[in-house]
C-alpha cells in the first residue's frame, strides 16, 4: 500500500514536472524565435545597429539556455544551431544580405524544430 | 567516453532503483506485465547509453514512469479479479486425474516434448506419477503426485505425538565476516552479552568468525576465518 501511494504521488510528481518542463521548452524557443525574427527584420531594414544588438541579445539567450535545451532535446538537435550561430557572423561581416537572411531562416526552423520535437501534439505520439 | 561512463552509471542506479521499487517478482518469476516491464526499463536504458547525443532525461522519465505505471498496475490488478484474469490470464490444469489433457496443451501451444520437459525439471521423470499439472500464470509448472508417489509427512507417518525439535525455525546468520548483525541475534531472542560469554568460552574474537550461524534454541555453527597466507 505505501509502495503503491508512493508510486501515485511519483507518477503525479512526474506529469507535473513534464508539464513545467514542457512550458518552460516552450516560452524559451518562442523567445528565440522572437530574437531570431527581430533579427531578420533587422537585417531586411538593414538597420546595422539593430542588427548587432538583435545578434548579441540572441547569442546570449541562447548561450543562457542551451543547457537546458541540450537536457530536454539532446545535442543532436541542439547542433545545428550552433553550426548557423557561426556562420551568421561572417555572412554580416562580408554583408551578403542575401546568404545572412538564408541563414537566418534556417536558424529560426531549426529553433522552432526543438519545440516541435517534443510538442505534445497528436503528431509527434505517432 | 567519460560521458558514456558517467550515463551507463545513472541509468544502472536508476534501472537498478526502478527494480527494487517493482519488488522481489521482477527479478524472480515474472508476469507477462512483468515482463513487458523488465523488457522495456533495459531497453530504454540503452538508448542514451548507445547514443550520447540523445538528451538522458528521456530515458530516465520513461524508467521512472514505467516503474511507477507497475506499481500502480500491480495495485488495480490485486483490487480486480476480472482485470487480472484479463491481464494475467489463470493457471491451466495439463494433467488431471493423471490423464493429460491435450485441448488444455493445444491451447497452450505446448508439444508433449515440452511438458515433459518441464515435468523433469521439476523432478518427475514418469508423466504416470502425476496427478494433477497445473501450469500457473508465470510459465512454471506444479506438480501434485499421484498418493503413493506424495512423500511421507509427520502426519502419515504417525509422529505428531513425538515433541518437537526446540526451534523449528531455520538458523540465521548472526556473524558474517566478523561483522555482528544485531537484528539477526534479536531475531534469535540472544542478548550480545550471551554472544560474548560464547566467545570467551571458545577463545574467539569477533574478529576470528568467518560465519555464525544460530537459530532460536541457541544452536550455533561457527566457521573461522582462514589466516592469511
Amino acid at each position: 500500500m505505501k509502495r503503491t501511494a508512493i508510486a501515485a504521488v511519483l507518477l503525479i510528481l512526474l506529469l507535473s514536472g513534464c508539464f513545467f518542463l514542457s512550458r518552460g521548452l516552450q516560452s524559451a524557443t518562442d523567445r528565440l524565435s522572437r530574437e531570431a525574427s527581430a533579427i531578420e527584420t533587422a537585417v531586411r531594414e538593414k538597420d546595422g545597429n539593430r542588427i548587432g544588438r538583435s545578434l548579441e541579445s540572441f547569442l546570449q539567450s541562447w548561450e543562457r539556455d542551451r543547457p537546458f535545451f541540450v537536457a530536454l532535446c539532446g545535442r543532436t538537435n541542439c547542433e545545428p544551431i550552433d553550426t548557423v550561430l557561426a556562420a551568421i557572423p561572417i555572412w554580416y561581416e562580408v554583408e551578403d544580405t542575401g546568404e545572412l537572411l538564408a541563414a537566418l531562416s534556417q536558424l529560426s526552423s531549426h529553433v522552432s524544430e526543438l519545440w516541435e520535437l517534443q510538442a505534445p501534439r497528436l503528431t509527434n505520439l505517432f | 567516453m567519460l560521458i558514456t561512463l558517467w550515463r551507463t552509471m545513472i541509468l544502472f542506479i536508476a534501472v537498478t532503483c526502478s527494480l527494487r521499487f517493482m519488488g522481489k517478482r521482477q527479478i524472480g518469476e515474472l508476469q507477462p506485465s512483468e515482463l513487458v516491464t523488465t523488457i522495456m526499463v533495459s531497453n530504454i536504458a540503452a538508448i542514451p547509453i548507445e547514443n550520447p547525443g540523445s538528451p538522458m532525461i528521456n530515458g530516465l522519465l520513461s524508467i521512472a514512469l514505467l516503474a511507477c505505471l507497475e506499481v500502480l498496475f500491480s495495485a488495480l490488478l490485486l483490487k480486480s479479479k476480472k482485470l487480472r484474469g484479463i491481464i494475467i490470464g489463470h493457471p491451466r490444469c495439463v494433467i488431471r486425474d493423471g490423464t493429460v489433457d491435450q485441448r488444455e496443451l493445444r491451447s497452450l501451444r505446448w508439444s508433449i516434448d515440452d511438458l515433459m520437459e518441464m515435468l523433469r525439471s521439476s523432478g518427475t521423470f514418469d508423466i504416470s506419477e502425476v496427478l494433477f499439472a497445473i501450469v500457473e500464470t508465470n510459465g512454471s509448472l506444479s506438480i501434485y503426485p499421484k498418493f503413493s508417489k506424495r512423500p511421507a509427512t509427520n502426519g502419515d507417518l504417525s509422529m505428531l505425538d513425538i515433541e518437537p525439535p526446540a526451534s523449528e525455525a531455520p538458523p540465521v546468520i548472526v556473524v558474517a565476516d566478523g561483522e555482528l548483525d544485531r537484528n539477526a541475534l534479536g531475531y534469535c531472542n540472544l542478548s550480545e552479552r550471551w554472544l560474548k560469554e560464547l566467545l570467551t568460552e571458545r577463545k574467539l574474537k569477533l574478529e576470528d568468525i568467518f560465519l555464525l550461524s544460530c537459530n532460536r534454541a541457541a544452536e550455533v555453527h561457527i566457521v573461522k576465518r582462514e589466516k592469511k597466507a
